[in-house]
């Protein structure tokens, strides 16, 4: 339907904006389109995939280019638990963070394992 | 010396301290004892002058600036915000070639969205589709300076258009009163497209979910 023509618009915007961000210095133009996928995507009522999400800036719409458009550093929050240490994300143009960890994923199995799968982590952990 | 602070002359070997000094004229404490508390409890406290500055550190102040600093941050930026980071500018001059590689990436877009696509509903399909990084060409408009501005179209606003032509000059021409022409190829066939300006008011989102009726044509 209308839809599919809506995707590869905003497919195509997206890839125009990284061009720009990339290649150029036209950060503003980069801007304007990744706020046009964000409308787009609002009118259309249109899932955008959380990763391309998050290789905009949520606050501004900048498109994160390392090094250029963004900052990425290391956060330790306590010496003595390494696992809640995160990578910062900071947004060069307006200045909005983002933390990312990187905790083992937890598998959930049935209901009475759950709990298991938790001890393992820590087991892991401590070793 | 100081210029500004200059001690009174009654000072005679006051190069001890003020707080010893008043201890040590106390009847309460016996010598070691002033030395023992001076050292313990009074010679390296700070004396705070703000008394307010010292709750900087505790927890509910920081907590609350935290949490109004945290609400600033996670919202969308205001439009006075955007206006003093100079998000809104755009440059003067920018280099056409460097716009091509846009063009190009436009040219796989159009490929990719208009095949398999005939008459009316082709022409539904172009009202909907993206022009940033197409090539616009003015074919006809009320204003006589404005005929023949051909560009690569770098960004659509609810009223202008903004080209860039091959002399790197940066153009904002506005939507009314004008019809562009589209044109490009697709599977080897080459198509021309007019743009009338009334079909074409408004901001690129709301083009995509807008039904278009055939309005009349325009006097120009």
């Amino acid at each position: 339907m209308n839809k599919q023509d809506q995707h590869s618009r905003m497919s195509y915007l997206y890839q125009a904006s990284m061009l720009l961000g990339t290649q150029t210095d036209e950060l503003g133009l980069a801007r304007q389109y990744a706020s046009t996928i964000r409308s787009i995507s609002q009118k259309n009522v249109l899932r955008v995939h959380p990763h391309i999400k998050r290789t905009i800036c949520k606050r501004c719409d900048t498109p994160f280019v390392y090094g250029k458009t963004c900052r990425v550093s290391y956060e330790i929050s306590s010496a003595k638990k390494p696992e809640l240490d995160r990578v910062l994300r900071t947004c060069a143009v307006c200045g909005a963070t983002k933390r990312f960890s990187d905790r083992p994923a937890k598998k959930r199995t049935k209901q009475g394992q759950v709990a298991q799968a938790e001890l393992n982590v820590e087991q892991q952990h401590t070793k | 010396m100081d210029p500004i602070y200059q001690p009174l002359e009654d000072n005679e070997g006051s190069s001890q301290n003020m707080a010893l000094e008043l201890m040590q004229q106390s009847e309460m404490l016996d010598a070691n004892q002033v030395n023992a508390v001076y050292a313990e409890k009074i010679r390296h406290k700070p004396l705070l002058l703000i008394p307010s500055m010292a709750n900087k550190g505790s927890q509910a102040s920081s907590r609350d600036e935290s949490s109004s600093s945290k609400k600033k941050q996670k919202g969308r930026l205001s439009h006075a915000e955007r206006r003093r980071l100079g998000l809104t500018q755009i440059p003067k001059k920018m280099d056409y070639q460097k716009l091509l590689q846009l063009h190009k990436l436009w040219l796989g877009y159009v490929q990719e969205a208009f095949t398999k696509a005939y008459g009316e509903a082709l022409l539904t399909k172009l009202l909907k589709a993206e022009y940033q990084g197409a090539i616009l060409r003015v074919q006809r408009s009320k204003c006589p300076s404005k005929v023949g501005i051909e560009g690569i179209c770098v960004l659509e606003t609810k009223n202008t258009f903004v080209l860039v032509t091959e002399e790197n000059r940066v153009l904002r021409i506005s939507k009314h009163d004008c019809i562009f022409e589209l044109g490009f190829e697709l599977d080897g066939k080459k198509h021309l497209f007019e743009l009338h300006s009334r079909q074409v008011v408004n901001r690129p989102a709301d083009r995509s979910s807008k039904r278009y009726k055939i309005l009349g044509s325009l006097d120009l």
